[in-house]
């Protein structure tokens, strides 16, 4: 095997399990809601609808098959096509597997959720083209689940503006205190970017971005990251305060000279068992300078403190 | 936008959110969660823009924003990868298959993200390198170097196997 192929295979072990989840549409019409525009599901049940009349209610058995149909369970003649196999009664990511690998492209088409409390159960009902009809490679094919009732939805994780909302440590204020500590400098137009995420580092780590105005929702100019995972402090950098070390690395870790796909990272041995961490966005340390960035991170790990 | 055009649009999206987001985690390293946020907000400026482009190549355009928009994110936000490298999986590689896939993705993951967005869409997606350089906005030249290169660092990690 080549380093092509082999690449290939390795980044199809780490995503060809990964499916979209169904919702996927409507989370971007949410999304989209809070600026402008209103929420309507009726396209998708148009489409919904559209399956279920052009799809007979009994599929035929064929029994599923990857790859070209010119052999296919019974063809008397060789058709240039792939054969549809029967999924009907899979699990929804079984059955989206299993076109794909038939070389087919497969669509589930019920939205993941609609007005009245429903979403997409997980089991196949009707596919179209039906089981056992030929198409062409990367044809596409629609798998309908059914509507079912969903999960009671909970206010904390599912908020009314539609932003999913990960574990987080809730309302900081002006989000310099917390999980013990508190960030005692930033440096100006620097504040709490409003997020924060609980458990990403380890046993009791909690991490907290600030942003600068006008950043991109999503991104950080500085992040703080206070975890016990002694992994977190960096000791190969410079070492700036006892106990405190600064550095540039790469998105493997590894340490990189200063400058764009680094990013500025000081860490600090708190007392107690506690490690924090603090990075510059590749951004914002080039908005800032090197020296002047280097400055103002160790700064800020300095007048980090234990909250009492 | 239209009911047509609503229609089209959860079509487009039923029938190639999944292949985006297979991609996004490929090219910015981030976890299956991190991914979905990254293609719903690259949807999201599709959906912006549905009634102009859904004549004309949507997919290419989706493409596109996607893959940009891992880049940004790799370059910009390294907590994705502090989360991979701060609590790396307690069970060890079971056999020297999985440990040398393990080691190219590693060593994939280590690229600048650019280039290793190159080798995402030549090697993953199976793009051609004219179609590759049109997605990234650069020459074919740079596009078989950057190839060129980044398969040199992962046939190195193929030859090492398994990093000490």
């Amino acid at each position: 095997m080549n380093v092509e192929e082999a690449l290939k295979e390795a980044m199809r072990a780490k995503v060809g399990e990964v499916y979209a989840p169904p919702s996927m549409g409507s989370a971007v019409r949410r999304r989209r809601r809070r600026s402008l525009v209103r929420f309507r599901t009726a396209g998708a049940v148009l489409v919904t609808a559209a399956v279920a009349v052009t799809v007979p209610v009994v599929l035929t058995n064929t029994t599923p098959q990857a790859g070209p149909a010119a052999g296919a369970s019974a063809p008397a003649i060789a058709v240039p096509g792939i054969v549809v196999p029967d999924v009907v009664g899979m699990n929804a990511k079984q059955a989206y597997l299993l076109l794909e690998q038939a070389g087919l492209t497969p669509m589930l088409m019920t939205p993941g959720e609609n007005d009245k409390g429903l979403v997409a159960g997980e089991k196949v009902i009707q596919t179209n083209p039906e089981a056992g009809a030929v198409a062409d490679p990367k044809a596409l094919v629609q798998i309908k689940t059914p509507w079912v009732p969903g999960p009671t939805a909970s206010p904390e994780s599912e908020p009314q503006d539609g932003k999913p909302v990960n574990p987080n440590l809730g309302d900081l204020g002006d989000g310099l205190t917390w999980m013990g500590i508190h960030v005692g400098y930033l440096p100006e137009g620097v504040k709490w970017g409003g997020d924060s995420y609980v458990g990403g580092f380890g046993p009791k780590s909690a991490t907290v971005p600030y942003v600068t105005a006008g950043l991109e929702e999503g991104m950080y100019s500085i992040q703080v990251i206070v975890g016990v995972d002694k992994s977190l402090l960096r000791r190969d950098g410079e070492q700036v305060a006892p106990g405190t070390w600064v550095s540039n690395y790469g998105e493997g870790g590894e340490k990189l000279d200063f400058g764009a796909g680094s990013t500025l990272t000081a860490s600090r041995d708190l007392p107690g068992d506690q490690v924090v961490q603090v990075l510059f966005s590749p951004d914002y340390s080039a908005s800032l300078g090197e020296e002047r960035a280097r400055t103002e991170i160790a700064k800020v790990i300095e007048h980090i403190r234990l909250e009492k | 936008m239209t009911d047509e055009d609503e229609a089209a649009f959860d079509e487009f999206v039923a029938a190639r959110s999944t292949a985006l987001l297979r991609t996004a985690i490929l090219v910015c390293g981030a976890s299956a969660h991190d991914a979905e946020d990254l293609v719903q907000g690259a949807l999201e400026k599709v959906y912006r823009h549905w009634s102009r482009i859904r004549a004309d190549n949507p997919e290419a355009y989706a493409r596109k924003v996607v893959v940009n928009s891992a880049i940004t994110r790799s370059r910009r936000r390294r907590v994705i990868q502090e989360i991979t490298f701060a609590a790396p999986p307690d069970t060890p590689v079971e056999g020297p298959d999985l440990g040398l896939r393990e080691a190219m993705l590693t060593e994939l993951r280590k690229l600048p993200a650019r280039m290793r967005a190159v080798l995402v869409l030549r090697y993953w997606e199976d793009q051609s390198e004219a179609e590759t350089a049109v997605l990234l906005g650069c020459s074919v030249g740079t596009v078989k170097s950057q190839a060129a290169r980044g398969l040199a660092r992962i046939r190195e990690a193929m030859v090492e196997g398994v990093p000490a």
